[in-house]
Formats: structure tokens, C-alpha cells, sequence
């Protein structure tokens, strides 16, 4: 599914400036890289083992530029999608101050950079899960499924998923139940969250021919798969507390958390309506903030009082 | 690739294009050199610890 025909890209020649420095940082998705590199940080945190303070640091600096990588080769081949979308007419290509080839070249770079980097300085099976999430988000997710099925987010959300695991592997090297289950909170996560925008985004998913759920089961359908994901998220962030991996107070904090992401689906559905979509969409970000800082600090805590 | 995917930006005037060029040179040179150090610290660290 192409729209490159009926809707052009901004030329480069109208009153083009050039890319600035800023420009390159945008293509990297800097808002998304924040809650990667946090995501990545309570893995490395949580995991038993230490490593020295640099090799921590450049290792959650490696897992960010990787996800900024991937960023930017999505920005590469959704170029004529994001032309049609309001919410990302002015991603640099689209804007006309960048060729699309840069973008390309620069995700490849700092891809490739990003794996060898965390390579040596933590070891290859975090490296190797990487490239892997590298790989899933910029050709499963952006070139394969995003155009291809209302499922996209779905399966595409197992890239944004994986940091906490490649956080932990990096310390550990190896993979255990608790970064899995990590990896099962932001995989359950994602759907709801990007649903939520995808009701209030609605026309231009569709100007755009990307088949969001919305877009292709309906409104009503939406609403129902959202308030069925939180149902199944809002208990599985309280099984930390029953593997061990976390007290029952933080569990108590995430039944609670849990509670309000279930309310506010339910409300969603049970009141047919989009109004309070966004809040949703917003309360989305700050539940899954508050998750991982409240396992932090769960072990954090612990550790003082030992 | 469509045509505008091949077109090359061109700028407005010289200077413009010496500024913008000029910009993004030293921003690449001080992520060269920012990567020399880091890798320098990292092996330093690395070799250290696997000596201790």
C-alpha cells in the first residue's frame, strides 16, 4: 500500500535551509528513545550482577542510539505516510529539509555502531538482541506489518518491548522469567496505548491507508480490544510481586495503577465515545513511567534495608 | 525511489551552504572524537578489570 502518488513530499528546493543539527536529532525520535533508554535502565537496574559505572552508562547509551537507529530508518521508508499525517508532516523528510537517503544512511550508521558498541562493552547476546529489536522495528514492524494488518502494533510492539531484556542481558548475560516478564508488561502495554491515539487519530490513519484497528474493525471494536488488553495488563504488573522480584508494596502500587488503567478503558467503552481517548493515551505513558520507576525503587529500597 | 527521493537539496546561496556544511562537519567531529575517547576509556576499563 503506497500513497507516495497522490500526496507529495515537500520539495527541498522550496526555500530549503537544510538539514540542521536538530533535524538529525528528530529523526532519532528523541520521545521515544526516553522511554526506551528508562525502560532499559530499570532491566540493567533490576537484574542481579553490577557492572562499572561506565560500562552501565555506555551500554544504556548503545541501547538508545540503537532505538534512535531504528527511528530513523522508519522515518526513511514511512516518508510518504507521515507526508499525509498532521502528527507527522514535520518529521524532517516530510518537511522537505532532508533527502531520505541521509536518513537512511544515518540509521544504518549508528545501527551498526550502536550493536558493536554494546558488543564490547557488555557482551553479544545483549548486542545480538539489539539488532534483532533493530531489525523487528525497522523491517517486521515499519516495512511489513505496519501496512499490512490491524495486528501491526500488536506484534510490532515486541521491538519497543525488548529494551528492558537487552538491559538485563547486558548485565547478566543471560535471559531470565523477570526480564521476560519486563518484556510481557510493555508487550501487553502497547496495543491500548497506541489505540487509544489510533480513535482519536482516526482520519489520518486512514488518509494514509494505514490499517489501524480502528481503521479496519471499527470504533467499537477498538474499544472493546483496548478494555481487554488492560484487563490482561492491569494483573500481570502485579506478578513481580509473587516471583519475588518485587515487594508486596510495589504490587499494591500497581494494583492500584492498574485499577485506574482499567477504569478509564472501561469507561471508553462502556461510554461508546473517543472523549477520553487521549486521556487514556496519556495516562498510558505515565502508568508505564510509573511501573518500571516503582520496581526501581522497590529494589532500590530493598537494598537499603539489607 | 521517486524523482524527488534523488534530488539533491540545494541551497539558497554559497554562504548558506558553507554555514550549513560547516555545522554539520563539526557536529561529525565531535561525535568522531567523542567515540575515539569513548572506546579509548572503554578498553582502558575493560583491560582493567580483566587485570584486577
Amino acid at each position: 500500500m503506497s500513497v507516495t502518488s497522490d500526496h507529495q513530499i515537500a520539495s527541498p528546493t522550496d526555500g530549503f535551509s537544510g538539514p540542521s543539527v536538530g533535524d538529525f536529532w528528530a529523526l532519532l525520535k528523541p520521545r521515544v528513545m526516553s522511554l526506551v533508554i528508562f525502560t532499559g535502565f530499570a532491566g540493567m537496574y533490576l537484574a542481579p550482577g553490577s557492572l562499572h559505572p561506565l560500562v552501565f552508562a555506555v551500554s544504556l547509551f548503545a541501547i538508545a542510539a540503537g532505538a534512535g537507529a531504528s527511528g530513523a530508518i522508519n522515518q526513511w521508508y514511512d516518508r510518504d505516510i507521515d507526508a499525509v499525517m498532521t502528527r507527522t508532516k514535520n518529521r524532517p523528510i516530510p518537511a522537505g529539509v532532508m533527502i531520505p537517503a541521509e536518513a537512511l544512511t544515518m540509521g544504518l550508521v549508528i545501527s551498526a555502531l550502536s550493536v558493536l558498541l554494546l558488543g564490547l562493552a557488555a557482551n553479544w547476546l545483549a548486542a545480538g538482541l539489539l539488532a534483532f529489536t533493530i531489525f523487528f522495528y525497522a523491517v517486521i514492524y515499519t516495512i511489513w506489518l505496519k501496512r499490512s494488518t490491524p495486528q501491526n502494533i500488536v506484534i510490532g510492539g515486541a521491538a519497543g518491548a525488548l529494551p528492558p531484556l537487552i538491559g538485563w542481558a547486558a548485565v547478566t548475560g543471560g535471559i531470565s522469567i523477570e526480564p521476560l516478564l519486563l518484556f510481557g508488561i510493555i508487550f501487553i502495554w502497547t496495543p491500548p496505548h497506541f489505540w487509544a491515539l489510533a480513535l482519536v487519530k482516526n482520519d489520518d490513519y486512514k488518509a494514509a491507508g494505514v490499517p489501524m484497528l480502528p481503521v479496519v474493525a471499527g470504533h467499537d471494536e477498538t474499544r472493546k480490544q483496548i478494555l481487554i488488553y488492560a484487563l490482561i495488563l492491569a494483573p500481570l504488573a502485579v506478578v513481580p510481586s509473587f516471583i519475588g522480584m518485587a515487594s508486596w508494596i510495589y504490587g499494591g502500587f500497581a494494583s492500584v495503577a492498574g485499577a485506574i488503567f482499567v477504569a478509564m478503558s472501561w469507561r471508553i467503552w462502556a461510554s461508546k465515545s473517543n472523549v477520553l481517548a487521549m486521556r487514556l493515551f496519556a495516562y498510558s505513558i505515565l502508568y508505564l513511567f510509573l511501573i518500571f520507576l516503582a520496581l526501581v525503587l522497590d529494589q532500590f529500597v530493598a537494598g537499603m534495608v539489607l | 525511489m521517486s524523482e524527488l527521493d534523488k534530488q539533491a537539496p540545494i541551497p539558497k546561496t554559497a554562504e548558506e551552504m558553507q554555514r550549513m556544511r560547516r555545522g554539520r562537519n563539526l557536529a561529525l567531529l565531535g561525535i568522531i572524537v567523542g567515540l575515539v575517547v569513548l572506546f579509548y576509556v572503554l578498553t582502558l576499563v575493560k583491560v582493567g578489570g580483566a587485570s584486577s
